[in-house]
């Protein structure tokens, strides 16, 4: 089997440790309990013809006084950047984040995940989804809306950076 | 490097060896200054093995152990020394991990039977993270690019030893002396050496052969450690698994207790509120809260299940209950229910609110067309009792610039004209043309308000010459010319002002003064000015109070037959 090293950053509290544990334990809640470091998940990942076994990183999310540890970044085979999509906030530091990725991991593909959607009414939801696609449309290789709390979004993220892995 | 260590340890050991069993610390702190970092390592490690010496010397001095080892000594021809050396070695490597340096990655690993590591591709994750961290912050915080060696925790050990694009980590039960991690880096070194271009490769592919080989090498090894041990003249002391997993085994039993305790009140529990609501309801404990589970036909009694578990346990409620389909059924029927004596309730409190409201309505609606009606009459008695003011202004407007309008007397005053010669009664026609235009002029204005004029008056004015009497009837005379002159001007004829205009002799009563002397040709003249009829401005006032005085009948009748 393959084994990929997949990460997640983003701003704090954008809800990389609960879209993660959505992912693999298919759980949620709404306590938010602050990520110290790294947190290292394990899930496979089912395609088509194969399955990539994923360590996932959930690095401690940056803060302006605290920045994201770029140590954690290096050999990263995948990456999903977390926003939340009610704090505009955070979608403005993506390309922050990005920058980062570029300098570390250049060759690594990127998604994009706009979560916590169920906060917002679908067309606002949508319309803030268009305005990031105008914006890094061009830089990542996908853009998703996602949701932890209803799992709107997670396995087809999580697919969608396999398939980008392997190709 | 082994020379310098030798050299120093020579010097050093006799005069510290006193001092060093209570002062490590302080001598590496101050040895570090003075030698620097790398020399401050093999100080500090000549000084820890010395210690284990001394340590193992005190402890065996008066022991059996050293009786055994004098007799093995003897028997075997292996020195003393030897035998002590070997003891020394009794850290024991329960697997092996190759890490890919990069990615955390496991590339292989091998482990002693029933030593297994579980899952170790999460371990492997783990443990690069962390010493990722630890590295990262000695780089921050020191000058020398340097990475951790050692991690210990316990009695387990992990030494990590990097090389290129990988590093290897050993778990032991102890920390390992210089020689073992000798032994590991050489094993290692000869791992590196062999599979160095598919380490620089690795994928994150374990399917590849050459991870199997290089965990059969691992294996291999750890097998060849295991022999030795079996073979070796080591002491068997305590093992420290053992002991971590009697321990353990206590700690389990203990929380097994614990565990079963509480799986003990959550079932009482539940029969308690089985008896109390017919429900049956599950309690699944976790750390801080109690979950509800199941499906009931009715929610009333939730409040009381949720206060009998929090006097009982203490712990919050996380309700996942499910309401059945029969309680379904019923709720919705009394919500429907409920619906409907609502909306009933709604219609009769909309129809008793529009009755209410009506005649208030109706009534704000009447008085709403007195207000306008008021608003009228008031805008109309204004205009009344203002209309002088209003020809005044009207007046001033138009024959502002007109030199024979008087503003204070809102009259005609053609003091300026010499119109009459002294003693003359009729005008100079030189001059009259003058009059006729303004006085022209003067009625466009007064005409709009004709039913409010009393008389337009054409008055004569003498100078002071002649006596009063003939002043009188001379000046009565000037009025009287000007005002045949005036009714046959086509404009006065169109207008049917004959009625008002009125012709009067005013003698020598307003002659003009100069510098207190008369002007006398100025004073022989003509004034025209208009007076409006009180009875008029009364007539229409009480009009409109007559008409108001009707509409407040009408009003009372109206009232009247409304009720």
């Amino acid at each position: 089997m393959i084994s990929k090293k997949i990460i997640l950053i983003g701003d704090f509290a954008t809800g990389k440790t609960s879209f993660i544990r959505r992912y693999v334990d298919n759980q949620f809640s709404d306590t938010y309990l602050s990520t110290i470091g790294v947190k290292i998940s394990r899930k496979n990942i089912a395609l088509e013809h194969e399955t990539v076994q994923g360590l996932i990183w959930d690095i401690e999310g940056g803060t302006e006084i605290k920045p994201v540890n770029t140590t954690y970044l290096t050999g990263a085979h995948g990456c999903i950047i977390v926003a939340d999509i009610t704090r505009e906030e955070t979608i403005e530091h993506i390309a922050n984040y990005l920058k980062t990725i570029g300098d570390i991991i250049p060759s690594a593909p990127v998604i994009l995940v706009l979560n916590k959607r169920d906060m917002l009414e679908n067309i606002t939801a949508k319309n803030i989804l268009e305005q990031v696609k105008q914006q890094y449309g061009q830089t990542v290789n996908d853009i998703y809306l996602g949701s932890a709390k209803s799992g709107s979004g997670v396995e087809e993220v999580f697919y969608t950076l396999a398939h980008s892995m392997l190709t | 490097m082994p020379e310098l260590s030798d050299s120093l340890q020579k010097v050093i050991a006799p005069a510290i060896s006193k001092e060093i069993a209570n002062n490590q610390d302080v001598m590496i702190d101050a040895l570090y200054p003075i030698m620097g970092g790398m020399i401050s390592k093999y100080v500090t490690q000549s000084i820890k093995e010395l210690m284990e010496q001394i340590n193992r010397k005190i402890e065996n001095g008066l022991s059996t152990e050293r009786f055994k080892r004098k007799l093995k000594a003897k028997f075997t021809g292996v020195s003393e020394t030897e035998l002590l050396m070997e003891e020394s070695s009794d850290a024991v490597i329960s697997a092996l991990f190759v890490i890919h340096k990069d990615t955390g990655l496991l590339i292989s690993s091998a482990s002693m039977a029933k030593r297994e590591i579980d899952d170790p591709q999460m371990v492997a994750s783990m443990a690069s993270a962390i010493k990722d961290f630890i590295n990262d912050w000695i780089n921050k915080h020191q000058e020398n690019k340097e990475e951790i060696q050692i991690l210990s925790y316990g009695n387990a050990t992990l030494y990590i030893e990097s090389a290129g694009s990988v590093y290897v980590i050993a778990f032991l039960d102890s920390e390992p002396d210089y020689e073992l991690r000798s032994e590991i880096n050489r094993f290692f070194a000869s791992i590196v050496k062999q599979y160095a271009l598919y380490f620089q490769n690795f994928d994150g592919d374990d399917s590849a052969p050459e991870v199997s080989e290089i965990s059969q090498k691992m294996q291999d090894y750890l097998l060849l450690q295991t022999d030795f041990d079996r073979s070796s003249t080591s002491v068997q002391k305590h093992n420290p698994a053992k002991l971590i997993f009697l321990a353990l085994g206590v700690l389990l039993l203990g929380y097994g207790g614990y565990i079963a305790n509480e799986w003990y009140k959550i079932r009482i529990l539940e029969t308690q509120i089985k008896q109390k609501t017919a429900q049956e309801i599950t309690l699944n404990a976790h750390d801080n809260t109690i979950e509800l589970n199941g499906y009931v036909d009715t929610l009333k009694h939730i409040p009381e299940v949720i206060d009998l578990i929090g006097e009982k346990t203490g712990k919050p409620v996380i309700n996942h209950l499910i309401l059945s389909t029969k309680g379904q059924e019923y709720l919705f029927a009394k919500q429907q229910k409920n619906i409907q004596d609502d909306e009933q309730k709604l219609t009769l409190l909309q129809k008793q609110f529009s009755e209410t409201t009506k005649p208030v309505l109706e009534s704000i609606a009447e008085l709403q067309k007195k207000i306008v009606l008021l608003e009228a009459k008031e805008t109309e008695i204004h205009h009344i009792l203002h209309i002088k003011d209003e020809i005044a202004s009207k007046l001033f407007t138009a024959m502002k610039n007109n030199p024979f309008y008087n503003r204070q007397e809102q009259a005609l005053d053609f003091a300026k004209l010499h119109l009459f010669s002294v003693q003359q009664v009729d005008y100079n026609p030189k001059e009259i043309n003058a009059v006729k235009k303004t006085f022209e002029h003067y009625l466009s204005v007064l005409l709009p308000y004709r039913a409010y004029l009393k008389k337009i008056i054409i008055e004569g004015h003498s100078d002071s010459s002649g006596t009063a009497a003939n002043n009188m009837v001379l000046t009565q005379k000037r009025a009287d010319v000007v005002k045949t002159y005036l009714l046959k001007q086509p404009f006065v004829q169109k207008a049917h002002i004959e009625n008002l205009l009125e012709s009067v002799g005013s003698a020598s009563k307003e002659i003009i003064l100069v510098n207190d002397q008369e002007d006398h040709n100025a004073s022989r003249r003509i004034m025209i000015r208009f007076e409006l009829d009180p009875d008029m401005v009364y007539e229409t006032m009480q009009k409109v109070f007559n008409i108001q005085q009707k509409d407040d009948i009408i009003n009372r009748n109206g009232s009247k037959e409304k009720l």
